[in-house]
């Protein structure tokens, strides 16, 4: 059971669904996330900047058939924040509706 | 900060939706499955092949099963854009491992006793089918486990 955090960092919409989107995976290519997320190649990086700043997301970039290719991984620290973001989010949505916490 | 109920609402169905739709990129691609069951089926064919010195063959076995399998992993990763994680999904990946590990062990103890003969095809087919099922069955729960949230 994770304990609830809010995080100010993660909240942001865009990297809310970053990071909903990483939970699950090792890792994605970058244009997988830009296009998932519907943004351009300058906001994804500007909020996986914040992310990796906050040591909460890894870019790695590598060399494939001469094409530079990046992929994003949340860390370990990214996986527990964003576990406690949303179960801090679920304890607010649980607190306006009793019951359903 | 103070956060609205609504808009912490808003933000759990947003993740949510967004968990789901990467289990719905990473289980994508329907010919994963029987790709992996068939090349899988390589590993009880190379440790009979191995207990029974049949050296040429079993090295032949190996680089084929080996090629599939990074041609497979390669592919995969050039189609989805994404590699799933085992985090949470632990039952079904010691399963896998079972199955990854028990056939090649039977069929060396077997290939040992008895040698190699028809048997062989037979263990061969049920890892294939097996991890194949298994594999299906992985990316259904996981697809599961995000739609019910």
């Amino acid at each position: 059971m994770t304990a609830p955090a809010f995080d100010e960092i993660i909240h942001n919409p865009v990297r809310l669904r970053a990071c909903a989107m990483l939970a699950g995976l090792d890792f994605a290519a970058f244009p997988v996330l830009r296009d998932e997320l519907g943004v351009s190649d300058s906001v994804l990086s500007k909020h996986l900047a914040t992310l990796e700043a906050a040591g909460y997301a890894k870019l790695t970039k590598a060399t494939s058939g001469g094409r530079l290719r990046t992929s994003v991984s949340l860390t370990a620290t990214g996986r527990k924040a964003y576990a406690a973001h949303v179960a801090a989010l679920r304890s607010i949505v649980g607190a306006a509706t009793p019951g359903l916490a | 900060m103070e956060t609205d109920p609504l808009d912490a609402q808003a933000a759990v169905d947003a993740a949510a939706a967004a968990e789901l739709r990467s289990a719905q990129i990473a289980t994508s691609t329907p010919w994963y499955a029987p790709w992996y069951g068939i090349t899988c089926a390589g590993f009880p064919v190379m440790f009979a092949l191995l207990a029974t010195d049949k050296m040429a063959l079993e090295t032949a076995v190996t680089m084929a099963t080996i090629a599939s399998l990074l041609a497979l992993m390669f592919t995969y990763e050039h189609v989805t854009g994404v590699w799933p994680s085992i985090r949470g999904n632990r039952r079904h990946v010691a399963g896998i491992l079972a199955v990854l590990i028990g056939a090649p062990t039977l069929s060396c103890l077997v290939a040992s006793a008895y040698g190699v003969s028809w048997w062989l095809l037979a263990v061969a087919v049920v890892t294939a089918i097996l991890l194949a099922l298994m594999s299906r069955s992985y990316d259904a729960a996981l697809v599961r486990k995000h739609a019910a949230r």
